[in-house]
């Protein structure tokens, strides 16, 4: 599945890759995201500083041109391109805890290095998609 | 003339060879901020606290932990009466059992994992096949080759003994009334055991599971406490203190290149991360299949056979809310853990030969060429890359290792079978 995930990273020139290409990401664990269909992600751990071997949860503010998004569908996947695997885990969108900020849930890290993330997110059946490129 | 200069060409090469695979370069004198940011993340010190199991309401409990070091010794918790815990997780080999293969009442398929600091661990057997420590501890009593004994058989035990009937009811409350017959059903065992369980009530059934995941959780508590000590490496990192330099009283040169390799060129600490140089995931790296057996689906199978136990994390004898159980709620199951067994401590590991899940390599030299290698695997892919080390690389990875042993941290007390009252 992961392998599909590179793959689909390579062939859709379509998505706006937003890489936060910080050396560590452990310190600061927050990122920012856009689309090209004009979406914004704003991607925020809850566990802080952000380290391996620990689940946790984060929260994902969703926002267009004209505020926060509610009511939309994300999934999220995770990996390792240079390991050739996914997360240890297969985390989750379970709740839309305000309108427009989403709970992610189940998101472990298991090893240092260059990590992947993938959110896939519909919204009045539109689907777009960002990947977040990351250092632990 | 020509034949001379042939023979000076071989020896230079020869010689040229020998310097490649014998010769060390000189050790780097100071380590990088990226290194020692490493180096701390691997020390005992930063070790946190031993995190909750909201699934067992005893795990830290003192009289629970007591109750659970007499059961891990007896064996009378077997159905040929010489087999405990204690016969393979032995705590004078850092709880293994020395052999290929672990010896039960019979030869089992899987060599044995060490206990030590286990409990950091959200996933238990090399397939993570169980999601708690309690939950672990029941699969063994049951299994023929183990201890071959069942569930009913242990709850009369406990019933029968007045000491286990004081502990139990001291810790757990009332000890249900068992049924007068079967003497011994479960419904995991041969044909006989299965029609007994069948032909108890359900009330009857839910009353002997209760009791027998009662046990499993005291048995983790006194797990619980097999926390590893502090060793030289430990010593090592703690003591550079604000210095950068790589020389120490506490490592020698060898160990200290070892250790370099092992966070850099040697990629050990991908997987072997964190104060317990174990990630506690699973990961595939081309080991060969146990002799006679056919190679394992490893983690694929494991979250299955996790996910359908009744003594998981979500299951009626788990003290967790739904919510609390994350790990299994959010756990992977994708086609890339096909092969995938569970990452070891390195912690102790020069004593707990021979090595992988089937105890496959025999010594500690020959796992680190294994990783040098990388062969192609059996079932799904390597995850492992060839590493390209010489062998005094190889032997300097393995002067580190060694540098990890020391006695657990845990009382002497919990190291012997307990002292009877």
């Amino acid at each position: 599945m992961f392998n599909n995930f590179c793959l689909l990273g390579k062939l859709l020139p379509a998505i706006v890759f937003f890489a936060a290409t910080t050396s560590s990401a452990g310190d600061n664990p927050d990122f920012e995201l856009q689309t090209d269909s004009g979406l914004s992600l704003h991607l925020h751990s809850q566990l802080q500083p952000l380290v391996i071997n620990q689940i946790h949860s984060w929260h994902l503010e969703l926002n267009n041109s004209s505020g926060l998004v509610e009511d939309a569908t994300i999934t999220v996947e995770g990996g390792m391109p240079e390991h050739d695997h996914g997360l240890p885990t297969q985390p989750q969108v379970t709740a839309e805890i305000s309108p427009g900020v989403y709970l992610i849930e189940g998101i472990r890290f298991h090893m240092p290095g260059a990590w992947q993330m993938l959110f896939t997110i519909q919204v009045d059946g539109r689907t777009t998609e960002a990947t977040l490129e990351f250092q632990l | 003339m020509r034949n001379g200069i042939f023979i000076v060409a071989v020896l230079a090469a020869l010689i040229g060879l020998a310097a490649w695979n014998y010769v060390s370069l000189p050790v780097q004198t100071a380590w990088t901020l990226e290194q020692r940011q490493l180096l701390d993340s691997l020390a005992l010190s930063a070790l946190p606290e031993l995190p909750e199991d909201p699934s067992n309401a005893v795990a830290d409990s003192e009289p629970a932990a007591q109750f659970g070091h007499s059961l891990y010794f007896d064996t009378r918790l077997s159905g040929n009466g010489s087999v405990s815990c204690a016969s393979c997780h032995k705590p004078e080999l850092m709880f293994t059992d020395g052999l290929q293969l672990a010896v039960g009442v019979d030869v089992g398929p899987r060599h044995t994992p060490s206990l030590v600091g286990i409990a950091y661990s959200p996933w238990f057997y090399w397939d993570g096949r169980k999601d708690s420590q309690w939950a672990q501890a029941l699969a063994p009593l049951e299994a023929s080759h183990e201890h071959d004994t069942d569930r009913l058989q242990i709850a009369r035990l406990i019933v029968t003994d007045e000491k286990y009937q004081y502990l139990y009811e001291s810790i757990f409350g009332p000890l249900p009334e068992l049924p007068q017959n079967p003497e011994s059903a479960t419904p995991l065992g041969n044909e006989q055991q299965q029609a007994a369980w069948a032909g108890l009530s359900s009330a009857q059934q839910q009353d002997v599971n209760r009791v027998f995941s009662n046990l499993g959780k005291a048995i983790a508590a006194y797990q619980r406490k097999l926390i590893p000590g502090r060793t030289r490496f430990d010593d090592y990192v703690d003591g550079l203190l604000d210095s950068n330099a790589t020389a120490s009283e506490h490592l020698n040169p060898a160990e200290v290149a070892g250790l370099a390799l092992f966070i850099g060129d040697a990629q050990c600490i991908t997987c072997h991360n964190g104060p317990l140089l174990t990630n506690n995931e699973f990961h595939n790296t081309g080991v060969l299949a146990i002799s006679g057996q056919l190679p394992p689906m490893g983690r694929y199978d494991g979250i299955r056979f996790a996910r359908k136990d009744p003594f998981n994390c979500v299951g009626d004898f788990s003290d967790a809310n739904r919510s609390e159980c994350i790990e299994l709620r959010f756990a992977r199951d994708t086609n890339d853990l096909v092969g995938a067994q569970k990452t070891p401590t390195l912690r102790n590991i020069a004593e707990t030969a021979p090595y992988m899940h089937g105890g496959q390599i025999a010594t500690l030299y020959e796992v680190i060429e294994h990783y040098n290698e990388a062969p192609i695997s059996m079932l799904s892919h390597n995850e492992a890359k060839p590493l390209e080390l010489r062998p005094v690389q190889l032997q300097q990875v393995e002067d580190f290792l060694r540098t990890l042993s020391a006695p657990l941290a845990a009382e002497d007390k919990w190291l012997t079978p307990p002292i009877e009252r």
